[in-house]
């Protein structure tokens, strides 16, 4: 018995150096992201710049209420959380097709290719918008000039009717971000064991079945983390994309409006930092608990891959 | 026939692949080339004008001051994400090979802090940073982008470094290692293809970020690249010539340190996301 | 090997300390000394940013310190990033003293604490005892009161706007023979019908022009005869000058015919098809040769301003009267910010802005010789081998700086052109409202819902592009939904009290 109780001393000492081996990365962290924490409470008060962020008087949930008190609020809801899940799908599988793609490749094309894609991701949404004007605008667009009169079609009014911009947003999105998880998956699929394929190419599978049956099982943990990941993030919006490419346009609002613009246009009058702050405060919260279901479930399913 | 199909198959899908991603890219790389007078004359999306219109880079990288701002964000991108990524590795050896208490509670404390919202923490840091004279300072702006980068960085780096054969330290111990040597003699370069990549999407995060960098340098002279490129749009409405300009010269940068890095991670970041 | 790991941490830890404590010490200015002159920050905004601030900065310290013993540093900033940058300087204790309120909100600021009482401890009296009579008198000055408390002071400019203004270039209007006066400097005042005409005759001579573009949602407080009561048309006058009443602007007569207008318009093919995604500027369309007419505010100078603008002559028809309304004294005002480092230095900073030509001018036009350069004729303008340009100091923001009418007249413009603003001034019609500024804490809600609700439709709408029987029908259905009546409600009340307040009859 008192053996064990020396040990235990013992080892507390010795791992003081390994406690702050990280205590370096700690701090950084505690003084970046958790100290301004009480600056959410911004959100529940009624901001006086004289009275500072403590002084100023409480209100309750009251700077919540314009997210939830129309039937417009619970439209950006929606949207939010549909273009998002649309975003993750549509991302992920295009990745994980290109990334399974360029694979195969090799020596200067494969460079070639992986820089072309990674290039949109760099490219400022306010030169995308413009891009994307230049071809579909009304009368002197690329598509309504020259595609549609090619497949005998009448042009079309782009920026009045908001059923067409769901998917025009769909690829504006998978154009700009599939870069990003094309380099994380094909950096994983390089690295999978050969001897898995060569085998399966002895036992007579082609290509499509070597896909599907070792090259996604293996890839599985890599999606499942980045999905969580997205998953935190879906009551977040890209502003720049949902602002400068459909270029504000009030026709479209009904399937471009989400949270993120419509706290920005709401606001932009109104000037208020609380409201903001109690916007922000409600996207992330959100996004945290479906991160932590999402993680759950995912734990049930296969404990391995869970992210916590 | 057997043989050529996939093949066949395999090059189509590229070659669509190919158009939609090459086609706007070259759309950009011509509007880079118009003036505002061509702009003006109705000009397609895809005709070249009569005369290139060099003097758009020329102009954005001198009058715009488009070299100065990507002098600067090199700056800050050569010093955070080396750093970033040792502190990263750092936390990460530790919560994995050393017997921490609590190693999952770290990790989520790290996981959690990567939840709290950006606009929220925005006020507080622009308050605290004024009070103590860091607005415009280098350091400080390096700073905060370390610790918004670093709980990605520990998720990566925890999972590559859990695949790592714990025999490995036994048998480095047994040599007569010292910790310090096991992490910087076997496991950081052991490693090397997650941090490759890792510098990649590091350095690419930190070139593309704007809200930081806008509200952290008011100095013109001091700003980074993504809030000086949104000085290309004035008020007599934006110069696209100019501003396509502008983003071609900026993706310089990036693709440059994309290639020197490529080789590095060929071997792949398998072991990063298992467990 | 103990040594050696708290060797390697204690390394890792200072640096990380230094880091900090070096960057903390960087920006550090030394500290003000005690003996020499205030430092004040005067911070406001221009278009682009000028590259000559310092030399402006260096000219003005070398008259304010001798005679008030202060010096002043101009933080300028470009007008995208002012309204966040302020906004989070303040918060953060900055010191700024004086500050123009434009694009921050000057009801906001002042709704969120950051505006300092004018009149506590007899501020502008004491210290700024020029101003009143600078901007106008005691009337002008009250009309930017926020319930009762002055916090801010209106700048010297047009307060009025020209209703139912439009420009068209000249050379359409001669081509279909419309006798244009020579000179043509006024404002033409004519009737809707000879509108309508006008642009009827040039759309047909010129087929394959844009004919009209309407500014939209802008256009529609600017074009008609109406007091929004603040930024947004939620809850108007509609006869501003007898009736004190606040209606719903989209159930109005006025309003379907506006619209009902703009429909006719753009169904004879006035109005292109891109006219509401497209960004570029109206003036840029012209000068381009793709545009033949826009609307704008009358007022005087108008005319030289947009045939400026547009790099050709261009005529200004007016079809509605010139009006004030009730914000046009604060819409964007100087204020004092709460994080000043002594209101009476500040006062005093401001009221020499208001009283002092020389300030004045260097403020807007810059140093003589460098940036501009006495004519003749008592004007000024650019010196040989400058232009906009390529000049440091030419920001074109002469109606957002205190005062204008102390400083010199640019060419182009007529020389008594300050004389003119006054008198346009004083003879428009002013909203019985004067003065009156909307408080929207009570209904901030009801504001975000009806702002994207009206930001959805209004702008076809305005455009002409929808159905007017329709379109209104449906704008007023989904304003209503949003809360449009609440706020007009609320207006209603905060008006009537007002009125009391200020012992109106």
């Amino acid at each position: 018995m008192t053996r064990v109780k020396v040990k235990k001393k013992t080892n507390w000492r010795r791992f003081i150096p390994v406690y702050l081996m990280m205590l370096p990365g700690l701090a950084y962290f505690f003084i970046n992201n958790y100290m301004p924490l009480p600056g959410i409470m911004v959100a529940f008060r009624r901001f006086n710049a004289q009275l500072g962020i403590h002084g100023s008087p409480w209100v309750g949930f009251a700077n919540f209420e314009f997210l939830f008190a129309t039937q417009d609020a619970w439209i950006i809801t929606r949207n939010t959380i549909l273009y998002n899940t649309a975003f993750i799908i549509v991302n992920t599988v295009l990745a994980i097709l290109v990334a399974a793609l360029l694979s195969e490749l090799s020596g200067k094309l494969k460079n070639v290719y992986q820089s072309a894609i990674l290039l949109p991701n760099l490219i400022s949404t306010v030169i995308i918008g413009y891009l994307v004007f230049a071809f579909l605008s009304a009368e002197s667009g690329f598509i309504n000039n020259t595609v549609l009169p090619f497949l005998g079609i009448s042009p079309i009014s782009w920026y009045t009717e908001p059923s067409y911009w769901p998917f025009i947003l769909i690829l504006v999105n998978a154009w700009r971000g599939v870069g990003y998880g094309c380099i994380i998956y094909l950096a994983t699929l390089t690295g999978f064991d050969r001897s898995y394929y060569e085998s399966a190419m002895l036992d007579g599978a082609g290509r499509g079945k070597q896909f599907l049956h070792i090259t996604l099982p293996l890839l599985k943990p890599t999606i499942i983390m980045l999905t969580l990941l997205s998953i935190g993030r879906i009551f977040y919006a890209d502003f720049g994309l949902f602002f400068q490419v459909p270029m504000n346009q009030g026709a479209l609002f009904s399937t471009t409006n989400v949270i993120d613009t419509y706290v920005f246009r709401g606001l932009v009058q109104l000037g208020n930092i609380s409201m903001s702050a109690a916007a922000g405060l409600y996207q992330s919260v959100v996004g945290f608990i479906l991160v932590l279901f999402a993680n759950v479930v995912v734990r049930k399913i296969d404990p391995d891959s869970a992210l916590i | 026939m057997k043989k050529i199909f996939p093949a066949v198959r395999r090059y189509f899908i590229l070659i669509l692949l190919s158009v939609i991603w090459i086609v706007p890219a070259i759309s950009i790389i011509l509007t880079s080339m118009k003036s505002r007078a061509d702009f003006f004359s109705g000009m397609g999306l895809f005709e070249l004008p009569s005369q290139i219109h060099w003097a758009n880079f020329t102009n954005a990288l001198f009058d715009a001051n488009l070299l100065l701002y990507m002098r600067n964000s090199l700056l800050i991108s050569v010093w955070k994400v080396p750093i970033g990524i040792f502190v990263a590795a750092l936390a990460a050896f530790a919560i994995t090979r050393l017997e921490v208490k609590y190693p999952r509670g770290i990790f989520i404390y790290f996981l959690i802090g990567m939840m709290v919202p950006f606009h929220v923490a925005l006020v507080p840091l622009n308050a605290f940073f004024a009070q103590h004279g860091l607005i415009d300072s280098f350091l400080g702006i390096t700073y905060v982008y370390i610790a918004f980068g670093l709980p990605f960085a520990i998720l990566v780096l925890r999972g590559f470094f859990n695949s790592i054969p714990k025999e490995l330290d036994e048998a480095a111990y047994i040599d007569g290692c010292s910790r310090v040597r096991l992490f910087f003699s076997v496991i950081l370069p052991l490693a090397k293809p997650a941090i490759a990549s890792l510098f990649i999407l590091d350095f690419l995060a930190t070139w593309n970020e704007y809200i930081l960098a806008s509200v952290l340098i008011r100095d013109r002279s001091r700003q980074l690249v993504t809030a000086g490129l949104m000085n290309f749009i004035g008020q007599h409405g934006t110069d696209f010539g100019l501003l396509s300009a502008g983003v071609l010269l900026n993706v310089i940068p990036i693709m440059l340190v994309y290639v020197l890095l490529q080789r590095h991670f060929v071997e792949g970041m398998a072991g990063a996301v298992k467990g | 090997m103990k040594k050696k790991i708290m060797v390697l941490f204690t390394v890792v830890w200072v640096s990380v300390f230094a880091i900090f404590s070096l960057s903390a010490c960087g920006n550090d200015d030394g500290g003000t000394a005690d003996d020499g002159p205030d430092e004040l920050v005067m911070a406001f905004m221009t278009w682009v940013l000028p590259s000559d601030t310092q030399m402006i900065q260096d000219a003005m310290n070398e008259i304010l310190i001798p005679r008030y013993n202060m010096s002043v540093e101009l933080l300028i900033m470009d007008a995208a990033s002012y309204q966040q940058n302020i906004r989070l300087m303040l918060t953060a204790g900055e010191q700024v003293d004086i500050m123009n309120t434009i694009m921050a909100g000057y009801t906001h600021l002042q709704g969120q604490g950051f505006l300092l009482d004018l009149e506590a401890n007899n501020l502008i009296q004491n210290f700024g005892a020029g101003i009143p009579d600078a901007v106008g008198g005691w009337e002008i000055l009250n009309g930017a009161r926020i319930a009762g408390t002055l916090y801010g002071v209106p700048t010297n400019c047009d307060h009025a706007v020209g209703r139912g203004a439009i420009a068209v270039g000249t050379q359409f209007l001669d081509a279909i023979g419309f006798d244009v006066p020579s000179p043509n400097n006024d404002i033409i005042h004519i009737s809707v019908a000879e509108l309508d005409s006008i642009l009827m005759q040039i759309n047909e001579a010129f087929p394959e022009m844009e004919t009209f573009r309407p500014t939209m949602p802008g256009g529609i407080t600017q074009f008609m005869s109406i007091d929004p009561l603040g930024a947004e048309p939620f809850g108007v006058l509609l006869d501003p000058v007898n009736d004190l009443t606040v209606s719903n602007l989209f159930t109005s007569q006025a309003f379907y015919d506006f619209i009902s207008m703009m429909y006719r318009w753009n169904n004879h093919g006035f109005i292109s098809l891109d006219a509401a995604a497209d960004d570029t500027p109206v003036t840029a369309l012209v000068s381009a040769g793709r545009l033949m007419s826009y609307m704008t505010g009358g007022k005087p100078g108008i005319v030289a301003q947009e045939s400026g603008l547009c790099a050709q002559p261009m005529t200004i028809f007016q079809t509605g009267p010139d009006m004030m309304n009730a914000n046009a004294a604060a819409r964007f005002p100087w204020a004092i910010p709460f994080t000043t480092a002594n209101p009476e230095r500040a006062m005093t900073l401001l009221n020499a802005f208001y009283t002092c030509p020389e300030l004045s001018n260097l403020l807007i036009w810059g140093i003589e010789g460098v940036h501009y350069e006495m004519q003749t004729d008592g004007r000024v303008d650019f010196p040989a081998g400058l232009d906009a340009g390529t000049s440091g100091w030419h920001n074109g923001m002469a109606w957002n700086m205190p005062n204008q009418f102390i400083s010199h007249v640019w060419m182009g413009d007529d020389l008594d052109l300050y004389d003119q603003l006054i008198e346009f001034n004083a003879n428009a019609q002013i909203s019985r409202a004067f003065g009156f500024i909307f408080d929207p804490a009570p209904v901030q809600n009801e504001i975000a819902a009806v702002t994207n609700a009206y930001e959805e439709l209004i702008v076809s709408l305005g455009m002409g592009m929808v159905n007017p029987t329709t379109g209104i029908a449906q704008l007023n259905e989904r304003l209503t939904a949003a809360g449009l009546y609440r706020i007009i409600d609320e207006k209603q009340s905060q008006l009537d009290a007002w009125v009391i307040a200020v012992g109106m009859n």
